[in-house]
Protein backbone atom coordinates (compact mmCIF):
# COMPACT_ATOMS: atom_id res chain seq x y z
CA UNK A 1 0.00 0.00 0.00
CA UNK A 2 3.02 1.92 0.90
CA UNK A 3 4.33 2.12 -2.12
CA UNK A 4 1.38 2.77 -4.15
CA UNK A 5 1.24 5.93 -2.29
CA UNK A 6 4.64 6.96 -2.86
CA UNK A 7 3.92 6.00 -6.68
CA UNK A 8 1.27 8.14 -6.87
CA UNK A 9 2.52 11.11 -5.10
CA UNK A 10 5.52 10.80 -7.56
CA UNK A 11 3.09 11.49 -10.44
CA UNK A 12 1.56 14.32 -7.79
CA UNK A 13 4.70 16.24 -8.28
CA UNK A 14 4.62 15.49 -11.54
CA UNK A 15 1.21 16.88 -12.11
CA UNK A 16 2.00 20.15 -9.87
CA UNK A 17 5.80 20.83 -11.94
CA UNK A 18 4.27 20.74 -15.25
CA UNK A 19 1.31 23.00 -14.40
CA UNK A 20 3.18 25.65 -12.56
CA UNK A 21 5.87 25.63 -14.90
CA UNK A 22 3.77 26.02 -18.34
CA UNK A 23 2.02 29.29 -15.92
CA UNK A 24 5.51 30.60 -15.13
CA UNK A 25 6.04 30.53 -19.00
CA UNK A 26 2.22 31.94 -19.85
CA UNK A 27 3.11 34.71 -17.37
CA UNK A 28 6.28 35.80 -19.14
CA UNK A 29 4.83 35.50 -22.80
CA UNK A 30 1.37 37.04 -22.66
CA UNK A 31 -0.35 40.12 -21.88
CA UNK A 32 -2.73 40.42 -19.20
CA UNK A 33 -5.86 40.65 -21.11
CA UNK A 34 -6.39 38.56 -24.23
CA UNK A 35 -9.39 41.06 -26.68
CA UNK A 36 -10.02 37.41 -28.50
CA UNK A 37 -11.21 35.71 -25.10
CA UNK A 38 -14.05 38.56 -24.27
CA UNK A 39 -16.96 36.46 -25.57
CA UNK A 40 -15.61 33.24 -23.21
CA UNK A 41 -15.49 36.10 -20.35
CA UNK A 42 -19.44 36.80 -21.48
CA UNK A 43 -20.57 33.39 -21.93
CA UNK A 44 -18.64 32.59 -18.54
CA UNK A 45 -20.49 35.22 -16.70
CA UNK A 46 -24.05 34.48 -18.26
CA UNK A 47 -23.76 31.14 -17.08
CA UNK A 48 -22.52 31.13 -13.91
CA UNK A 49 -24.49 34.14 -13.39
CA UNK A 50 -27.43 31.75 -14.55
CA UNK A 51 -26.09 28.87 -12.59
CA UNK A 52 -26.19 31.49 -9.14
CA UNK A 53 -29.56 31.98 -9.69
CA UNK A 54 -31.35 29.08 -10.06
CA UNK A 55 -29.22 27.73 -7.36
CA UNK A 56 -30.80 30.51 -4.70
CA UNK A 57 -34.25 29.84 -6.18
CA UNK A 58 -33.54 26.00 -4.91
CA UNK A 59 -32.43 27.21 -1.96
CA UNK A 60 -35.15 29.30 -1.28
CA UNK A 61 -37.12 25.64 -1.31
CA UNK A 62 -38.57 26.42 -4.89
CA UNK A 63 -39.18 22.59 -6.64
CA UNK A 64 -36.92 21.88 -9.35
CA UNK A 65 -38.35 19.37 -11.79
CA UNK A 66 -35.80 16.85 -12.97
CA UNK A 67 -37.17 14.47 -15.59
CA UNK A 68 -36.10 10.56 -15.98
CA UNK A 69 -33.09 9.40 -16.24
CA UNK A 70 -32.90 5.55 -17.19
CA UNK A 71 -29.30 4.69 -16.90
CA UNK A 72 -28.88 7.13 -13.49
CA UNK A 73 -32.61 4.57 -12.08
CA UNK A 74 -30.99 1.73 -13.18
CA UNK A 75 -27.84 2.21 -10.57
CA UNK A 76 -29.78 1.13 -7.92
CA UNK A 77 -31.42 -1.82 -9.82
CA UNK A 78 -27.79 -2.84 -10.54
CA UNK A 79 -26.65 -2.97 -6.77
CA UNK A 80 -29.68 -4.42 -5.77
CA UNK A 81 -28.94 -7.37 -7.81
CA UNK A 82 -25.02 -7.18 -7.07
CA UNK A 83 -26.14 -7.40 -3.01
CA UNK A 84 -28.65 -10.55 -3.78
CA UNK A 85 -26.16 -12.35 -5.63
CA UNK A 86 -23.42 -12.10 -3.10
CA UNK A 87 -20.94 -10.66 -5.89
CA UNK A 88 -18.83 -7.60 -5.65
CA UNK A 89 -19.70 -4.31 -7.80
CA UNK A 90 -16.57 -2.80 -10.21
CA UNK A 91 -16.81 0.88 -10.46
CA UNK A 92 -14.43 2.24 -13.16
CA UNK A 93 -13.82 6.03 -12.92
CA UNK A 94 -12.48 6.18 -16.89
CA UNK A 95 -9.07 6.71 -17.84
CA UNK A 96 -9.07 11.12 -17.37
CA UNK A 97 -6.99 12.81 -14.95
CA UNK A 98 -8.54 14.56 -11.46
CA UNK A 99 -8.73 17.70 -14.06
CA UNK A 100 -10.83 16.08 -16.49
CA UNK A 101 -15.02 17.34 -15.82
CA UNK A 102 -16.03 14.07 -16.46
CA UNK A 103 -13.71 12.54 -13.49
CA UNK A 104 -15.09 14.88 -11.25
CA UNK A 105 -19.05 13.94 -12.34
CA UNK A 106 -17.73 10.40 -11.73
CA UNK A 107 -16.52 10.76 -8.36
CA UNK A 108 -19.53 12.64 -7.43
CA UNK A 109 -21.09 9.37 -8.93
CA UNK A 110 -18.94 7.34 -6.83
CA UNK A 111 -19.67 8.92 -3.64
CA UNK A 112 -23.64 7.65 -4.20
CA UNK A 113 -22.73 4.06 -5.21
CA UNK A 114 -20.33 3.82 -2.10
CA UNK A 115 -22.44 5.05 -0.22
CA UNK A 116 -25.24 2.38 -0.71
CA UNK A 117 -22.66 -0.59 -1.33
CA UNK A 118 -21.55 0.66 2.27
CA UNK A 119 -25.31 0.02 3.80
CA UNK A 120 -25.84 -3.38 1.68
CA UNK A 121 -22.52 -4.64 2.57
CA UNK A 122 -21.26 -5.22 -0.72
CA UNK A 123 -18.08 -5.67 -1.76
CA UNK A 124 -16.98 -2.52 -4.20
CA UNK A 125 -14.07 -2.57 -6.22
CA UNK A 126 -12.29 0.83 -8.00
CA UNK A 127 -9.15 0.36 -9.78
CA UNK A 128 -7.83 3.82 -11.16
CA UNK A 129 -5.32 4.30 -13.93
CA UNK A 130 -4.50 8.02 -12.40
CA UNK A 131 -2.80 8.34 -9.13
CA UNK A 132 -4.58 11.44 -8.32
CA UNK A 133 -7.87 10.09 -9.31
CA UNK A 134 -7.08 7.35 -6.87
CA UNK A 135 -6.32 9.48 -4.15
CA UNK A 136 -9.81 11.26 -4.46
CA UNK A 137 -11.34 8.13 -5.03
CA UNK A 138 -10.06 6.76 -1.90
CA UNK A 139 -10.82 9.90 0.27
CA UNK A 140 -14.85 9.94 -1.45
CA UNK A 141 -15.23 6.26 -0.22
CA UNK A 142 -13.88 6.16 2.74
CA UNK A 143 -15.81 9.50 3.65
CA UNK A 144 -18.80 7.68 1.82
CA UNK A 145 -18.59 4.69 4.37
CA UNK A 146 -18.32 6.57 7.26
CA UNK A 147 -21.71 8.94 6.21
CA UNK A 148 -23.58 5.75 5.78
CA UNK A 149 -22.29 4.42 9.48
CA UNK A 150 -20.04 1.60 8.06
CA UNK A 151 -16.42 3.15 8.56
CA UNK A 152 -15.71 -0.64 9.49
CA UNK A 153 -16.51 -2.29 6.28
CA UNK A 154 -13.97 0.04 4.29
CA UNK A 155 -10.70 -1.61 3.18
CA UNK A 156 -8.64 0.25 1.46
CA UNK A 157 -7.65 -2.42 -0.88
CA UNK A 158 -11.33 -1.51 -2.33
CA UNK A 159 -9.77 1.74 -4.33
CA UNK A 160 -6.41 0.48 -6.23
CA UNK A 161 -3.80 2.06 -8.37
CA UNK A 162 -2.92 -0.20 -10.83
CA UNK A 163 -1.09 1.07 -13.88
CA UNK A 164 -1.08 4.69 -15.60
CA UNK A 165 -0.97 2.54 -18.95
CA UNK A 166 -4.21 2.37 -20.82
CA UNK A 167 -4.46 -1.08 -21.98
CA UNK A 168 -2.33 -2.53 -18.93
CA UNK A 169 -5.16 -0.90 -16.69
CA UNK A 170 -7.60 -2.33 -19.37
CA UNK A 171 -5.14 -5.89 -18.96
CA UNK A 172 -5.77 -5.35 -15.14
CA UNK A 173 -9.55 -4.25 -14.78
CA UNK A 174 -10.63 -7.07 -17.33
CA UNK A 175 -8.69 -9.81 -14.97
CA UNK A 176 -10.30 -8.65 -12.30
CA UNK A 177 -13.66 -9.42 -14.05
CA UNK A 178 -12.51 -12.66 -15.22
CA UNK A 179 -12.10 -13.78 -12.05
CA UNK A 180 -14.43 -12.55 -9.66
CA UNK A 181 -17.03 -11.70 -12.38
CA UNK A 182 -18.80 -8.85 -10.50
CA UNK A 183 -22.56 -8.70 -10.87
CA UNK A 184 -22.61 -4.84 -11.38
CA UNK A 185 -20.29 -2.78 -13.34
CA UNK A 186 -19.96 0.91 -13.33
CA UNK A 187 -18.14 2.58 -16.12
CA UNK A 188 -18.51 6.44 -15.89
CA UNK A 189 -15.79 9.05 -17.12
CA UNK A 190 -13.96 9.86 -20.09
CA UNK A 191 -12.67 6.72 -21.70
CA UNK A 192 -10.95 6.09 -25.10
CA UNK A 193 -9.90 2.83 -26.71
CA UNK A 194 -10.52 0.76 -23.92
CA UNK A 195 -14.45 1.25 -23.43
CA UNK A 196 -15.18 -1.64 -25.69
CA UNK A 197 -12.85 -3.67 -24.39
CA UNK A 198 -13.98 -3.45 -20.48
CA UNK A 199 -17.49 -3.36 -21.55
CA UNK A 200 -17.16 -6.32 -24.03
CA UNK A 201 -15.41 -8.54 -20.81
CA UNK A 202 -17.93 -7.16 -18.70
CA UNK A 203 -20.91 -8.23 -20.54
CA UNK A 204 -19.32 -11.84 -20.91
CA UNK A 205 -19.27 -12.34 -17.46
CA UNK A 206 -22.98 -11.95 -16.79
CA UNK A 207 -22.42 -8.38 -15.37
CA UNK A 208 -25.43 -6.03 -15.36
CA UNK A 209 -23.11 -2.73 -16.58
CA UNK A 210 -24.48 0.84 -16.25
CA UNK A 211 -21.88 3.31 -18.55
CA UNK A 212 -21.56 7.10 -18.91
CA UNK A 213 -18.71 8.88 -20.75
CA UNK A 214 -19.39 12.49 -22.80
CA UNK A 215 -16.35 11.16 -25.41
CA UNK A 216 -18.80 11.04 -28.55
CA UNK A 217 -16.53 8.37 -30.08
CA UNK A 218 -16.62 6.04 -27.28
CA UNK A 219 -20.82 6.27 -26.86
CA UNK A 220 -21.26 4.08 -29.43
CA UNK A 221 -19.49 1.12 -27.81
CA UNK A 222 -21.12 1.48 -24.51
CA UNK A 223 -24.72 1.79 -26.20
CA UNK A 224 -23.57 -1.75 -27.99
CA UNK A 225 -22.15 -3.70 -24.61
CA UNK A 226 -23.77 -1.85 -22.29
CA UNK A 227 -27.29 -2.15 -20.56
CA UNK A 228 -27.79 1.40 -19.84
CA UNK A 229 -25.84 3.99 -21.14
CA UNK A 230 -25.43 7.87 -20.30
CA UNK A 231 -24.95 10.08 -23.14
CA UNK A 232 -22.54 12.84 -22.72
CA UNK A 233 -24.61 15.60 -20.70
CA UNK A 234 -25.92 12.90 -18.27
CA UNK A 235 -23.17 12.14 -17.12
CA UNK A 236 -22.76 15.25 -15.53
CA UNK A 237 -26.47 16.03 -14.56
CA UNK A 238 -26.01 12.61 -12.41
CA UNK A 239 -24.77 14.22 -9.37
CA UNK A 240 -27.73 16.78 -9.26
CA UNK A 241 -30.16 13.72 -10.11
CA UNK A 242 -28.86 11.82 -7.39
CA UNK A 243 -28.44 14.10 -4.71
CA UNK A 244 -31.46 15.28 -2.47
CA UNK A 245 -29.04 18.66 -2.33
CA UNK A 246 -31.27 21.83 -3.40
CA UNK A 247 -28.12 23.90 -4.70
CA UNK A 248 -26.63 20.35 -7.25
CA UNK A 249 -30.60 20.63 -8.38
CA UNK A 250 -30.88 24.44 -8.92
CA UNK A 251 -27.25 23.70 -10.39
CA UNK A 252 -28.86 21.85 -13.42
CA UNK A 253 -31.57 24.35 -13.60
CA UNK A 254 -29.63 26.75 -14.24
CA UNK A 255 -27.33 24.89 -16.71
CA UNK A 256 -30.79 24.21 -18.62
CA UNK A 257 -31.22 27.27 -18.25
CA UNK A 258 -27.57 28.40 -20.26
CA UNK A 259 -28.42 25.77 -22.79
CA UNK A 260 -31.53 28.09 -23.97
CA UNK A 261 -29.60 30.72 -23.90
CA UNK A 262 -27.39 29.28 -26.30
CA UNK A 263 -29.96 27.84 -28.39
CA UNK A 264 -31.55 31.78 -28.21
CA UNK A 265 -28.43 33.23 -29.20
CA UNK A 266 -27.62 30.68 -31.63
CA UNK A 267 -31.28 31.13 -33.49
CA UNK A 268 -30.76 34.79 -33.45
CA UNK A 269 -27.15 34.77 -35.19
CA UNK A 270 -28.38 31.72 -37.71
CA UNK A 271 -31.38 34.38 -38.87
CA UNK A 272 -28.65 37.83 -38.84
CA UNK A 273 -26.96 35.55 -41.22
CA UNK A 274 -29.82 34.48 -43.38
CA UNK A 275 -30.54 38.37 -43.59
CA UNK A 276 -26.79 39.19 -44.51
CA UNK A 277 -26.61 36.60 -47.08
CA UNK A 278 -29.91 37.61 -48.60
CA UNK A 279 -29.33 41.17 -48.65
CA UNK A 280 -25.89 39.97 -50.86
CA UNK A 281 -27.53 37.58 -52.97
CA UNK A 282 -29.92 40.48 -53.62
CA UNK A 283 -27.28 42.80 -55.05
CA UNK A 284 -26.48 44.56 -52.22
CA UNK A 285 -22.87 44.41 -51.39
CA UNK A 286 -23.05 45.57 -47.54
CA UNK A 287 -19.63 44.61 -45.96
CA UNK A 288 -19.42 48.45 -45.99
CA UNK A 289 -22.61 48.77 -44.32
CA UNK A 290 -23.75 48.64 -41.17
CA UNK A 291 -24.79 45.38 -41.63
CA UNK A 292 -21.33 44.08 -42.79
CA UNK A 293 -19.83 45.94 -40.27
CA UNK A 294 -22.17 44.33 -37.64
CA UNK A 295 -21.98 40.80 -39.53
CA UNK A 296 -18.05 41.42 -39.51
CA UNK A 297 -17.50 41.75 -35.33
CA UNK A 298 -20.12 38.91 -34.82
CA UNK A 299 -17.83 36.84 -36.97
CA UNK A 300 -14.40 37.37 -35.63
CA UNK A 301 -15.51 37.80 -32.20
CA UNK A 302 -16.91 34.16 -32.13
CA UNK A 303 -14.16 32.87 -34.46
CA UNK A 304 -11.84 34.16 -31.32
CA UNK A 305 -10.07 36.31 -33.55
CA UNK B 1 10.01 -18.76 -43.05
CA UNK B 2 12.71 -17.67 -40.82
CA UNK B 3 11.95 -17.65 -36.89
CA UNK B 4 13.81 -14.74 -35.84
CA UNK B 5 16.55 -15.01 -32.78
CA UNK B 6 15.98 -11.77 -31.60
CA UNK B 7 15.37 -12.74 -27.78
CA UNK B 8 13.38 -9.33 -27.43
CA UNK B 9 11.03 -9.97 -30.35
CA UNK B 10 10.55 -13.37 -29.04
CA UNK B 11 9.16 -12.23 -25.78
CA UNK B 12 7.17 -9.83 -27.33
CA UNK B 13 5.51 -12.29 -29.71
CA UNK B 14 4.88 -14.74 -26.71
CA UNK B 15 3.36 -12.19 -24.77
CA UNK B 16 1.00 -11.40 -28.01
CA UNK B 17 0.25 -14.28 -27.77
CA UNK B 18 -0.74 -15.15 -24.16
CA UNK B 19 -2.76 -11.93 -24.47
CA UNK B 20 -4.94 -13.21 -27.62
CA UNK B 21 -5.01 -16.32 -25.69
CA UNK B 22 -7.91 -14.27 -23.31
CA UNK B 23 -9.92 -14.54 -26.37
CA UNK B 24 -10.50 -18.35 -25.54
CA UNK B 25 -10.77 -18.21 -21.41
CA UNK B 26 -9.26 -16.62 -19.02
CA UNK B 27 -5.71 -18.62 -18.63
CA UNK B 28 -2.60 -19.20 -16.52
CA UNK B 29 -0.38 -17.49 -19.69
CA UNK B 30 -2.70 -14.69 -19.58
CA UNK B 31 -2.52 -13.73 -15.91
CA UNK B 32 1.32 -13.84 -16.28
CA UNK B 33 1.29 -11.75 -19.37
CA UNK B 34 -0.83 -9.33 -17.57
CA UNK B 35 0.51 -8.79 -14.55
CA UNK B 36 3.75 -8.65 -16.52
CA UNK B 37 2.17 -5.40 -18.57
CA UNK B 38 0.41 -3.89 -15.60
CA UNK B 39 4.02 -4.09 -13.17
CA UNK B 40 6.38 -3.39 -16.00
CA UNK B 41 4.15 -0.31 -17.33
CA UNK B 42 3.73 0.98 -13.66
CA UNK B 43 7.56 0.53 -13.38
CA UNK B 44 8.40 2.09 -16.89
CA UNK B 45 5.86 5.55 -15.78
CA UNK B 46 8.10 5.92 -12.58
CA UNK B 47 11.37 6.14 -14.74
CA UNK B 48 9.59 8.52 -17.71
CA UNK B 49 7.90 10.82 -14.76
CA UNK B 50 11.56 10.88 -13.24
CA UNK B 51 13.51 11.48 -16.70
CA UNK B 52 11.04 13.69 -18.30
CA UNK B 53 9.01 15.62 -16.20
CA UNK B 54 10.66 15.75 -12.74
CA UNK B 55 14.32 16.60 -13.42
CA UNK B 56 13.59 18.62 -16.89
CA UNK B 57 10.46 20.80 -15.13
CA UNK B 58 11.77 20.83 -11.19
CA UNK B 59 14.89 19.88 -10.61
CA UNK B 60 16.84 21.74 -13.47
CA UNK B 61 14.92 24.96 -13.59
CA UNK B 62 15.33 24.97 -9.58
CA UNK B 63 18.86 24.70 -9.44
CA UNK B 64 21.45 27.99 -8.68
CA UNK B 65 22.38 28.68 -12.31
CA UNK B 66 18.48 28.57 -13.60
CA UNK B 67 16.61 30.98 -10.96
CA UNK B 68 19.27 33.54 -11.33
CA UNK B 69 18.58 33.51 -15.05
CA UNK B 70 14.20 33.72 -14.44
CA UNK B 71 13.39 34.26 -10.52
CA UNK B 72 9.87 32.94 -11.80
CA UNK B 73 11.16 29.53 -11.36
CA UNK B 74 11.20 29.65 -7.61
CA UNK B 75 7.42 29.23 -8.55
CA UNK B 76 8.27 25.67 -8.58
CA UNK B 77 8.81 25.52 -5.06
CA UNK B 78 4.78 25.47 -4.38
CA UNK B 79 4.24 22.40 -6.70
CA UNK B 80 7.28 20.91 -4.77
CA UNK B 81 5.69 21.42 -1.29
CA UNK B 82 2.05 20.61 -2.48
CA UNK B 83 3.81 17.27 -3.81
CA UNK B 84 5.81 16.68 -0.41
CA UNK B 85 2.42 17.34 1.03
CA UNK B 86 0.94 14.44 -0.89
CA UNK B 87 3.88 11.79 1.15
CA UNK B 88 1.61 13.03 4.21
CA UNK B 89 -0.70 10.07 3.24
CA UNK B 90 1.90 7.89 4.59
CA UNK B 91 1.24 8.55 7.68
CA UNK B 92 -2.08 7.57 9.30
CA UNK B 93 -2.14 10.52 11.88
CA UNK B 94 -0.96 13.40 9.34
CA UNK B 95 -3.15 12.15 5.84
CA UNK B 96 -5.64 14.47 6.39
CA UNK B 97 -2.74 17.14 5.20
CA UNK B 98 -2.91 15.58 1.88
CA UNK B 99 -6.70 16.79 1.20
CA UNK B 100 -5.27 20.74 0.68
CA UNK B 101 -2.99 19.94 -2.45
CA UNK B 102 -5.64 16.94 -3.67
CA UNK B 103 -8.51 20.08 -3.21
CA UNK B 104 -6.21 22.62 -5.26
CA UNK B 105 -5.81 20.24 -8.17
CA UNK B 106 -9.47 19.49 -8.32
CA UNK B 107 -10.47 23.22 -7.63
CA UNK B 108 -7.54 24.30 -10.26
CA UNK B 109 -9.17 21.17 -12.84
CA UNK B 110 -12.73 22.19 -12.85
CA UNK B 111 -11.73 26.25 -13.19
CA UNK B 112 -9.32 25.73 -16.09
CA UNK B 113 -11.85 22.86 -17.51
CA UNK B 114 -15.04 25.66 -17.64
CA UNK B 115 -13.27 27.98 -19.66
CA UNK B 116 -12.08 25.21 -22.46
CA UNK B 117 -15.52 23.93 -22.47
CA UNK B 118 -17.51 27.64 -23.01
CA UNK B 119 -14.57 27.86 -25.90
CA UNK B 120 -14.68 24.47 -27.52
CA UNK B 121 -18.06 23.40 -26.60
CA UNK B 122 -20.12 26.08 -26.78
CA UNK B 123 -18.43 28.95 -28.47
CA UNK B 124 -16.54 27.37 -31.50
CA UNK B 125 -20.40 25.24 -31.68
CA UNK B 126 -22.35 28.49 -32.23
CA UNK B 127 -19.62 29.67 -34.57
CA UNK B 128 -19.83 26.30 -36.87
CA UNK B 129 -23.51 26.03 -36.74
CA UNK B 130 -24.14 29.95 -37.34
CA UNK B 131 -21.69 31.12 -39.64
CA UNK B 132 -20.14 28.18 -41.27
CA UNK B 133 -23.23 26.53 -42.23
CA UNK B 134 -25.31 29.44 -43.28
CA UNK B 135 -28.95 28.36 -43.94
CA UNK B 136 -28.86 30.63 -47.02
CA UNK B 137 -25.56 29.97 -48.54
CA UNK B 138 -24.31 31.45 -51.37
CA UNK B 139 -22.25 30.21 -54.44
CA UNK B 140 -20.55 33.20 -56.76
CA UNK B 141 -22.96 35.50 -54.52
CA UNK B 142 -26.79 33.13 -55.84
CA UNK B 143 -28.56 30.98 -53.05
CA UNK B 144 -27.31 27.34 -53.73
CA UNK B 145 -31.00 25.04 -52.44
CA UNK B 146 -28.92 22.18 -52.10
CA UNK B 147 -26.10 23.55 -49.66
CA UNK B 148 -28.86 25.41 -47.80
CA UNK B 149 -31.21 22.35 -47.23
CA UNK B 150 -28.01 20.16 -45.95
CA UNK B 151 -26.98 23.28 -43.67
CA UNK B 152 -30.84 23.41 -42.31
CA UNK B 153 -30.47 19.50 -41.33
CA UNK B 154 -27.63 20.37 -39.73
CA UNK B 155 -29.09 23.09 -37.77
CA UNK B 156 -32.17 21.23 -36.53
CA UNK B 157 -29.73 18.03 -35.72
CA UNK B 158 -27.82 20.30 -33.25
CA UNK B 159 -30.76 22.20 -32.45
CA UNK B 160 -32.87 19.29 -31.50
CA UNK B 161 -30.11 17.05 -29.89
CA UNK B 162 -29.37 19.91 -27.23
CA UNK B 163 -33.11 20.03 -26.44
CA UNK B 164 -32.49 16.03 -25.85
CA UNK B 165 -30.02 17.64 -22.82
CA UNK B 166 -32.92 19.56 -21.10
CA UNK B 167 -33.51 17.74 -17.93
CA UNK B 168 -35.60 20.42 -16.11
CA UNK B 169 -38.35 20.34 -18.41
CA UNK B 170 -40.67 17.09 -19.10
CA UNK B 171 -40.52 15.44 -22.32
CA UNK B 172 -44.33 15.98 -23.58
CA UNK B 173 -45.80 17.83 -26.52
CA UNK B 174 -43.25 19.55 -28.76
CA UNK B 175 -40.47 19.30 -26.21
CA UNK B 176 -41.31 15.26 -26.33
CA UNK B 177 -41.13 15.26 -30.05
CA UNK B 178 -38.35 17.74 -30.99
CA UNK B 179 -36.02 16.09 -28.06
CA UNK B 180 -36.88 12.61 -29.61
CA UNK B 181 -36.17 13.63 -33.14
CA UNK B 182 -32.76 14.57 -31.29
CA UNK B 183 -32.17 11.43 -30.35
CA UNK B 184 -32.92 10.32 -33.63
CA UNK B 185 -30.14 12.50 -35.17
CA UNK B 186 -27.51 11.37 -31.84
CA UNK B 187 -27.99 7.40 -32.67
CA UNK B 188 -27.04 8.10 -36.74
CA UNK B 189 -24.09 10.01 -35.57
CA UNK B 190 -23.37 7.31 -32.91
CA UNK B 191 -23.71 4.76 -35.64
CA UNK B 192 -21.27 6.49 -38.27
CA UNK B 193 -19.21 6.97 -35.45
CA UNK B 194 -18.82 3.06 -34.64
CA UNK B 195 -18.25 2.05 -37.88
CA UNK B 196 -15.13 4.31 -38.40
CA UNK B 197 -13.86 3.75 -35.14
CA UNK B 198 -14.29 -0.35 -35.99
CA UNK B 199 -11.97 0.18 -39.12
CA UNK B 200 -9.44 1.83 -36.91
CA UNK B 201 -9.74 -0.75 -34.31
CA UNK B 202 -9.08 -3.56 -37.12
CA UNK B 203 -5.91 -1.91 -38.27
CA UNK B 204 -4.84 -2.04 -34.80
CA UNK B 205 -5.38 -5.99 -35.03
CA UNK B 206 -3.50 -6.21 -38.41
CA UNK B 207 -0.33 -4.39 -36.73
CA UNK B 208 -0.13 -6.88 -34.74
CA UNK B 209 -0.45 -9.87 -36.83
CA UNK B 210 1.50 -7.81 -38.97
CA UNK B 211 4.08 -8.09 -36.21
CA UNK B 212 3.97 -11.68 -35.87
CA UNK B 213 3.68 -12.63 -39.14
CA UNK B 214 7.10 -10.21 -40.04
CA UNK B 215 8.73 -9.47 -37.25
CA UNK B 216 8.76 -13.30 -35.41
CA UNK B 217 8.04 -15.35 -38.29
CA UNK B 218 9.87 -13.70 -41.20
CA UNK B 219 6.63 -14.82 -43.37
CA UNK B 220 6.11 -11.45 -45.05
CA UNK B 221 8.58 -8.34 -45.45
Amino acid sequence: MKQKVLLFSLFQLRFYSSAFATEAEEQISNSFFQVSRIPVLLGLIILCGLILYCIQIAKKGQYIFIRKIAGLNAIDDALGRATEMGKPVLYVPGIMEISDLQTLASISILGHIAKKTACYETDLYVPNRDPLVFSTAQEVVKESYLAAGRPDAFNENMVEYLTTDQFGYVAGVNGYMVREEPAANFYLGGFYAESLLLAETGNAVGAIQVAGTAIPSQIPFFISACDYTLIGEELYAAGAYLSDDPRSKGSLKGQDMGKLAIMVVTILLILFNIVYNMNISSGNDSSEGLLGKTFNVLESGMKGE
Amino acid sequence: MTITNDPGIWVAAILTLAIFSFLIKDNPLYKLAEHIFVGASAGYYVVITYHEVLVPKLVTPLSTGAVKDNPYNLLLIIPLILGIIMLTKLSRKHSWMARYPLSFTVGVGAGLGITAVIKSDIISQIYGIAFQKPLWFLVDGKFDFTISFFNLIYVVSVLSSLLYFFFSAEHKGVIGKTARLGIWFLMISFGASFGFTVMARISLLIARVQFLLEKFLGIMS
